[in-house]
């Protein structure tokens, strides 16, 4: 009986795992098949990589992933330079206005992004920043949840080691740059992931910021793709595939700190 | 390097210096953020505000002038804004009851420790991983005539399985894809939730003769509370902010909502305002009720989770 259970058990979890594997593996299997062949099962020898050569010498894929690994560097970098500073500040240091701030930043967290669409995109336009790089990074390099996400983190540091650092000799900056820092690889690698799967996977601005393809990044050029040759399958097919398996292999590098990181740095509103 | 430091500030100085140092250190910290809070947030915030109160239009700047309230006037007067309205609202409705029971189910599945828990976790979490459009992609070529599905479908008689380009099937298709995508996100807000309810509990209830679904629905349940509400408020929010799903749907099938306005939300009525027909003013007050929706959403799980006293 115990085992008829614990059998049952593994089907359904089972069950579930096909489901949200499916629609992956059907991508990839049919990003490699020619067109008359799609959605056919066929044997083993009929695959072969010419979509994938395709893609890379008839479109502009190569700018696309350049675009988009630009665009998601650039914003890690600011990201985590403004949210690891401010959020240390606001966690473990004392002055005017630290509250002030830190309600700042969780009001903030209620404004849907898309309020501030229209006049992000009237400044980027009147700074001339259309269809650059500037206007995919710049405005982008602070997320107030990730400040609120490393104050969380920081505050469950002991003040004791920073208290160690001080009766040493260094002052507040160096005991953050040289003590505190390297511990905080937990919560680096959380806001790296989730900045570069936000990044990666962003559409809605750098559709709107950008109208020229060779600024496209990977998403945007599979959509523009997509409804262009709708008929061509297996040609979108290893476009889904291009773009999914980086984010894909990031993701299950890191995946443990990811899950930990959830789990404690508790995103509470 | 280190020893010269302790040198030149002996114990006396540290305490001197403590104060100034803090202070001139914290605001250099938080100065990067703050400048590009303001910057780019709280200008766009307010001038956003502003501009729903204008006939505004970026591409003719000489025509723009302030009307008041006339946009939220003429808002409430448009039929459109109501089906985009009705639309998010009832996505709101279905999407987030089934997200929360079905991401409860999964972490319940999950919580017991058992050979290759690891990997159905990360399994459960990948698609939340994959961009949107992708999804949204991969799901339309799954559905599209004569596709997999509906092949699959058509054992039960449904062989029509081209559901986005379907008036009355294309939001429940997407409805589908978000599902799909979010469970196993929230899913790990629920395991982590698990681990804060002590296990002397049940051992009590269990001394008591309490069966497995009596433990469920009498402490888990109630237990869970302040994960659940969390759950249901960011579910909520990200279901009004759905955008990327609707616009790879309905681009293929012409425009942003279509078919026939059938997958139109607030945020895409918004937008197609907005850069489609450049009425900025008119899409800068929709966004604005968006907006104002959140902050409802938020205002009701904060004085649920403020009573029950768990944050």
């Amino acid at each position: 009986m115990k085992r008829f259970v614990k059998l049952i058990f593994y089907i359904i979890l089972i069950i579930f795992a096909i489901i949200f594997i499916a629609p992956l593996a059907y991508a990839i299997y049919n990003s490699l098949l020619p067109l008359d062949k799609v959605n056919h099962i066929v044997p083993l020898s009929f695959l072969s990589l010419d979509n994938y050569k395709e893609l890379f010498t008839n479109y502009d894929i190569l700018n696309w992933y350049k675009n988009t690994i630009n665009m998601a560097i650039i914003t890690l970098v600011g990201q985590l330079t403004t949210s690891l500073l401010a959020g240390y500040a606001i966690a473990k240091l004392n002055f005017k206005g630290k509250r002030v701030i830190f309600n700042i930043i969780v009001v903030t967290l209620m404004i849907p992004f898309q309020l501030l669409l229209v006049p992000l995109y009237i400044m980027v336009a009147g700074l001339g920043w259309h269809n650059s790089m500037l206007s995919l990074t710049i405005p982008f390099i602070l997320n107030p949840l990730y400040v609120f996400m490393a104050r969380q983190f920081f505050i469950t540091i002991p003040n004791d080691l920073v208290e160690a650092a001080r009766i040493d000799g260094l002052n507040h900056a160096t005991s953050f740059f040289r003590v505190v820092l390297p511990i905080a690889k937990p919560i680096i690698i959380t806001l790296t992931i989730f900045n570069f799967t936000q990044s990666w996977n962003a559409y809605l601005v750098p559709a709107t910021f950008v109208s020229n393809d060779k600024m496209y990044t990977l998403v945007v050029g599979l959509n523009t793709l997509k409804d262009t040759y709708f008929n061509r399958l297996n040609l979108t097919m290893a476009g889904v595939v291009m773009i999914t398996i980086p984010i894909l292999l990031l993701f299950l590098v890191l995946q443990k700190y990811l899950i930990e990181g959830i789990a404690t740095s508790g995103i509470k509103g | 390097m280190k020893e010269n430091i302790m040198k030149k500030n002996n114990a006396g100085r540290i305490f001197l210096a403590k104060r100034s140092d803090e202070t001139v250190t914290a605001y250099l910290f938080v100065l990067p953020a703050i400048i590009c809070w303001i910057l780019w947030f709280l200008i766009p915030f307010m001038r956003s505000i502003y501009i729903s109160f204008f006939k505004y239009s970026y591409v003719t700047p000489d025509k723009n002038r302030f009307i008041g309230f006339s946009n939220y006037i003429h808002l409430f007067q448009d039929p459109k804004f109501y089906i985009a309205l009705k639309n998010t609202l009832l996505f709101g409705a279905i999407v987030v009851p089934t997200i929360t029971i079905v991401s409860l189910l999964l972490a319940l599945l999950l919580n017991k420790s058992f050979k290759g828990r690891g990997a159905f976790r990360t399994i459960y979490y990948l698609p939340y991983v994959i961009a949107p459009i992708t999804v949204a992609t991969v799901f339309m070529y799954l559905f599209v005539k004569d596709g997999v599905m509906a092949k699959f479908f058509g054992i039960i008689g449904i062989s029509n399985t081209t559901w986005y380009a379907n008036i009355k099937m294309a939001m429940p298709f997407i409805g589908i894809m978000f599902i799909w995508q979010m469970v196993g996100f929230y899913m790990v807000y629920y395991l982590s939730g698990f681990q804060t309810i002590p296990s002397t509990v049940y051992e009590s209830a269990e001394i008591d003769g309490a069966n497995g679904f009596q433990k469920f629905r009498f402490i888990t349940v109630p237990m869970l509370r302040p994960t659940t509400f969390l759950v249901i408020t960011y579910a909520t929010i990200q279901s009004f902010q759905l955008f990327d799903q609707i616009a790879a749907v309905s681009n293929a099938s012409g425009g942003l909502g279509s078919p026939a306005g059938a997958t139109s939300t607030l945020l895409t009525y918004f937008y197609q305002n907005s850069f489609r027909y450049y009425k900025m003013g008119y899409g800068s007050a929709i966004a604005v009720i968006l907006f104002l929706l959140i902050l409802l959403v938020t205002f009701i799980q904060r004085k649920f989770t403020d009573a029950d006293g768990a944050y």
